[in-house]
């Protein structure tokens, strides 16, 4: 789920950028500086993940892990991602150097979503913790569809249109990110709990 | 390009150029556009050279035909007195000479076009997988994320101990 160079029109290109800017700045003052570490290992996976493709009959879909990445990182999210998709778009060619603004934005709003809610509904226990993990993961993928419909709007494409082709295509990316968040969360907690619970506290 | 009996290098070249469409000093359309052209344009561009082959080749009969069918005539007719070779068993020869070019450069074209399809193919290929992220990439990413957090980690410490 990329937007390729010039699909967009300028303005809503350049309005992406400086909106995507501002995020990252945000999102970089909220970084604290212990958990830098754990932004880098997540980013790197983000930036990885977009390459294991599974294959699904004729074409085959990649994983993007926007609700894990919200999850472990919480208000880093969106400077994470935005690092990771300046490198795909730079080394992989997935999606252009112009729209990445709006790339950053589809991908890291539902990000920063996904981190709020689960920091609200995680609970304490491990199965409400991999529920909500679960949940979280097709929320991302989900989220991420919506805003690729609602940035298309703009360059004048039908938006129910094509938010009903990107859910229909992304169902099995939503069922397998549900799967691989809730396990990802699962280990987590039981060997490193700490990871999970850093999301959102306040930069020191 | 194979000689054939009463070529001349030049005879050759026209030949050539006519029938493949190929010529030393114009560049060839097929070969350099990539391989993007229809398949209707090539065959539309085939029959014109066929047509014009044909109409060269009957053109350099009649043309060439005339000194040494006379030529032959009056060293028969001086030397020995013999009956000349007619004019039409000439022009058998020279048609059949003809259609062993055609075939030739026929065969030869076959040739070139399989062989020409196979590179094609290949080249398609190698841009696929080129076009493929590869290990390298991957590596080159993961360094740049981890010499960012680097340098952010570095930017931390500094502040932190300006801070103590």
């Amino acid at each position: 789920m990329h937007i390729a160079d010039g699909v967009l029109p300028t303005s809503v290109a350049a309005g992406s950028y400086a909106v995507s800017l501002a995020l990252v700045a945000w999102s970089v003052k909220k970084t604290r500086g212990d958990d830098l570490p754990k932004v880098a290992v997540v980013t790197s996976s983000f930036f990885v993940a977009s390459l294991i493709h599974v294959p699904l009959g004729p074409t085959s879909v990649h994983l993007l892990i926007p609700g894990l990445v919200g999850m472990l990182l919480g208000n880093s999210a969106f400077v994470s991602i935005a690092l990771g998709l300046l490198l795909q778009s730079m080394l992989f060619q997935f999606g252009g150097i112009t729209a990445w603004g709006a790339n950053s934005l589809m991908m890291g709003l539902p990000a920063l979503v996904c981190g709020w809610l689960f920091e609200r509904t995680k609970g304490a226990t491990l199965l409400r913790h991999v529920c909500a993990g679960a949940v979280l993961g097709g929320v991302g993928v989900t989220l991420a569809g919506i805003m690729l419909a609602l940035l298309l709007f703009t360059s004048g494409e039908d938006f129910l249109g094509v938010a009903k082709i990107a859910l229909i295509a992304h169902i099995p990316v939503i069922a397998i990110e549900a799967a691989v968040s809730a396990f990802t969360v699962s280990f987590l907690y039981k060997v490193k709990p700490e990871l999970l619970k850093t999301a959102f506290q306040a930069v020191p | 390009m194979r000689a054939f009996p009463g070529m001349t290098k030049e005879t050759g070249y026209l030949f050539v150029s006519r029938y493949t469409g190929y010529s030393p000093t114009q560049p060839d359309v097929r070969i350099r556009g990539g391989g993007k052209e229809k398949e209707e344009e090539l065959s539309d561009r085939m029959k014109i050279a066929r047509l014009s082959f044909l109409l060269f080749c009957l053109a350099a009969i009649l043309l060439c035909n005339a000194p040494p069918v006379a030529n032959a005539q009056g060293a028969g007719t001086a030397a020995s007195g013999s009956a000349p070779p007619t004019a039409q068993s000439h022009d058998l020869s020279q048609v059949e000479k003809c259609e062993q070019v055609i075939a030739l450069l026929q065969q030869q074209r076959s040739l070139l076009t399989r062989e020409l399809a196979q590179i094609k193919r290949e080249l398609a290929a190698l841009r696929e997988s080129m076009s493929q992220p590869g290990l390298l990439e991957v590596f080159a990413g993961i360094g740049y994320i981890l010499g960012f957090a680097g340098i952010a980690f570095f930017v931390h410490s500094k502040k932190s101990s300006r801070n103590s």
